[in-house]
């Protein structure tokens, strides 16, 4: 028999069984799309995660203070500061204050980082930084303020709710009381789509001195953005800024991050992959079962194959090809199920943990969730297409 | 006249509640080609299963077949099933067509399975049902035909490979008498006009007027034959 043949002959049989053949189809559907929608959120983080890294380039280190708090020292201090930029091989180290308040922009009241920098120095390590209106922030400026894109426009407003020039009033608390602020808006930033540590978007720059007097840090800072000289020194810089620093303090290089997020992501979709692919097998089990329980059925249509020339190989083939037309197609919606199905997940994410997940759908994961089904099937398929093809067509035709 | 089919001291076991049961016990039978033949006897005298043994569905466990020759025993599975699909048809009591597929697809079926292409295997079909008097039926389902009408369609299915051996396992058995006679006049014809060599298997004493030759079958062995010159 022609391979078109059989093909078509297995689609006959199905089409004749249109309930079973569909349940079957779900419980392979079930286990591609989730499957296919862990495999997009995990490569979504990781693929994130690698842009926000490009964005930072890969001779930057960020140092923070161990632990952030919790045994850490909570903070750093220009001494340490001042003991990196000694550093060989560094080429800029700036301080980086950055702390919470209580904003009115525009007639709203919102809570925002406020970060202090040493804007020559930041730039230099923050590349991505570019101006939409006014200027940067400059060393001495006391009482300007420059606001991230998404201050200054909040998702979803047609228009931005505050112009260069226009005042803004930052609120903190104390352990001496309220006290309040005054800035102007100096400038105002274009989207840059994240960076490293700190989302340029979503905070307001001002000089670390303001950001100093403000918070009253007197010599101390949140972290240090270290710029090393080149990308095959940045492991000696790590080592050497944890060596100088000590135990208590956090040293991530862009690599760093990059790494560990994708070992974290591997072994999420490892875990989350072997809990989804379970269902698969399951869904397996279901088409073993009831496609057994067709071929009892079809027991004479079997013995009339046989009859009028059918070879076992061909019933065989048949009955696999069955197999792998559900494993097949269940795998292909399961796919486009499980594109959806990402959607709805990183919706529900963002709406009640606030974390943004985008699922990254590649070829190679479509194409593994389909060949994965597909195997399924066919493995399923393998018992009772080898009951079909070994029935003793005299008994087959006897069969009532 | 050239043997068709030889038989020599066939013999056909089948285990039953723990003992053996003779379904066969050494039937020798010789068939020259384009004969048509009748094989009479009671229920459960071995009919079906020489049928199926001669047809080469199942294996003797004692004895040999030879067709043109060629020693069945000799011959693999999948040689075997060849030997079904081109050199024989069968047309069965309970025609046995796959209910789900029409007229067409039925007689398509032992086409399809010799891996013919699709053009010429709706060709030869339609040649097949025009010629049993189906022109008009070809899409019609199993369901939606006659008795008569199906045990064409069986009969056009049994000749889609131009096979030398059809064998009829009570053809008539689930047909009314008028509908048995047109049916087995149809063989007949066929008979003639192609030369082909049909055994029919059979209880009714009106199918085995119109052949040539009456084998009698008895607890699985052959107790007598008929010989008639036909008109
Ligand atoms: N598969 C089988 N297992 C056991 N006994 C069988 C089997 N097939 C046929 N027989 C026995 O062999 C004998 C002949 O059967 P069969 O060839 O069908 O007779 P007929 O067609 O003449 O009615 C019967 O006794 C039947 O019970
Ligand atoms: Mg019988």
């Amino acid at each position: 028999m022609r391979t078109l043949d059989t093909l078509l002959y297995a689609l006959d049989g199905v089409r004749e069984r249109k309930f079973r053949f569909a349940l079957n189809i779900i419980g392979i559907l079930i286990g591609g799309a989730a499957i296919t929608s862990l495999l997009a959120i995990t490569q979504g983080v990781n693929r994130d995660v690698s842009e926000q890294m490009e964005l930072l380039g890969p001779t930057t280190i960020a140092v923070t203070p161990g632990g952030f708090g919790y045994g850490g020292k909570g903070f750093l201090t220009m001494k340490d500061m001042e003991r990196v930029r000694r550093i060989p091989h560094v080429e800029v180290a700036t301080p980086i204050i950055s702390m919470s308040a209580t904003v009115v922009i525009g007639g709203r009241t919102g809570i925002v980082s406020i970060v202090g920098v040493v804007p020559e120095e930041y730039l230099q390590v923050i590349k991505n930084i570019e101006v939409a209106e006014g200027r940067f922030i400059r060393r001495g400026d006391m009482a300007a303020a420059v606001l991230g894109a998404n201050i200054a426009q909040p998702p979803g407003e047609e228009e931005p709710i505050v112009d260069v020039g226009s005042r803004i009033a930052v609120t903190i608390k104390t352990e001496e009381g309220i006290k309040k602020a005054t800035y102007r808006v100096a400038g105002i930033l274009k989207e840059t789509g994240g960076a490293f540590i700190i989302s340029p978007d979503d905070v307001i720059y001002i000089s670390l001195r303001a950001a100093q007097q403000l918070f009253d840090m007197g010599n101390r800072i949140h972290r240090i953005a270290v710029e090393a000289d080149a990308i095959e020194n940045v492991e000696y810089v790590v080592e050497a800024i944890e060596d100088e620093l000590g135990e208590g303090v956090l040293v991530i290089s862009a690599g760093f991050v990059r790494e560990t997020v994708g070992r974290i992501t591997t072994s999420l979709q490892v875990l989350l992959g072997g809990v989804a692919a379970i269902s698969l097998i399951v869904a397996g089990i279901g088409i073993v079962n009831t496609m057994t329980i067709s071929v009892m059925e079809r027991t004479r249509e079997i013995g009339i194959l046989k009859a009028v020339g059918a070879k076992n190989r061909d019933v065989l083939l048949i009955f696999l090809s069955e197999a792998l037309i559900t494993g097949l197609l269940g795998g292909v919606l399961g796919v486009l199920s499980g594109i959806f199905l990402g959607q709805v997940i990183s919706s529900i994410a963002q709406l009640t943990y606030n974390i943004v997940l985008s699922p990254y759908i590649t070829p190679t994961i479509c194409f593994t969730v389909i060949l994965f089904s597909s195997i399924t099937g066919v493995l399923s398929g393998l018992y009772p297409a080898w009951r079909a093809a070994n029935l003793n067509p005299v008994e087959a035709l006897r069969y009532e | 006249m050239t043997e068709i089919i030889r038989a020599e001291g066939l013999v056909k076991e089948y285990i039953q509640g723990g003992r053996p049961v003779r379904a066969l016990d050494g039937v020798d039978l010789a068939v020259e080609e384009g004969e048509f033949l009748a094989i009479m006897g009671p229920s459960g005298s071995g009919k079906s299963t020489l049928l199926h043994i001669l047809g080469a569905l199942d294996r003797p466990t004692e004895g040999r077949i030879l067709i043109r020759g060629v020693d069945l025993s000799r011959l693999s599975d999948v040689e075997l099933a060849e030997l079904r699909n081109r050199e024989i048809g069968f047309v069965f009591q309970f025609f046995n067509l796959i209910p789900r597929m029409d007229a067409l697809s039925n007689v398509e079926l032992p086409l399809a399975i010799a891996g013919i292409p699709r053009e010429e295997r709706r060709r030869r079909a339609i040649e097949l049902l025009k010629l049993v008097g189906l022109g008009d039926r070809m899409t019609h389902r199993p369901s939606e035909l006659s008795g008569g009408e199906q045990q064409r369609v069986a009969i056009a299915r049994a000749l889609a490979n131009d096979p030398s051996i059809i064998l009829c396992d009570e053809p008539t058995g689930n047909l009314d008498s008028k509908t048995g006679e047109e049916v087995i006049g149809l063989m007949k014809e066929l008979n003639l006009k192609s030369g082909k060599t049909f055994i029919i298997v059979t209880h009714d004493p009106a199918v085995a007027q119109m052949t040539e030759r009456i084998l009698y079958l008895h607890d699985g062995r052959i107790v007598g034959e008929k010989r008639r010159e036909m008109p």
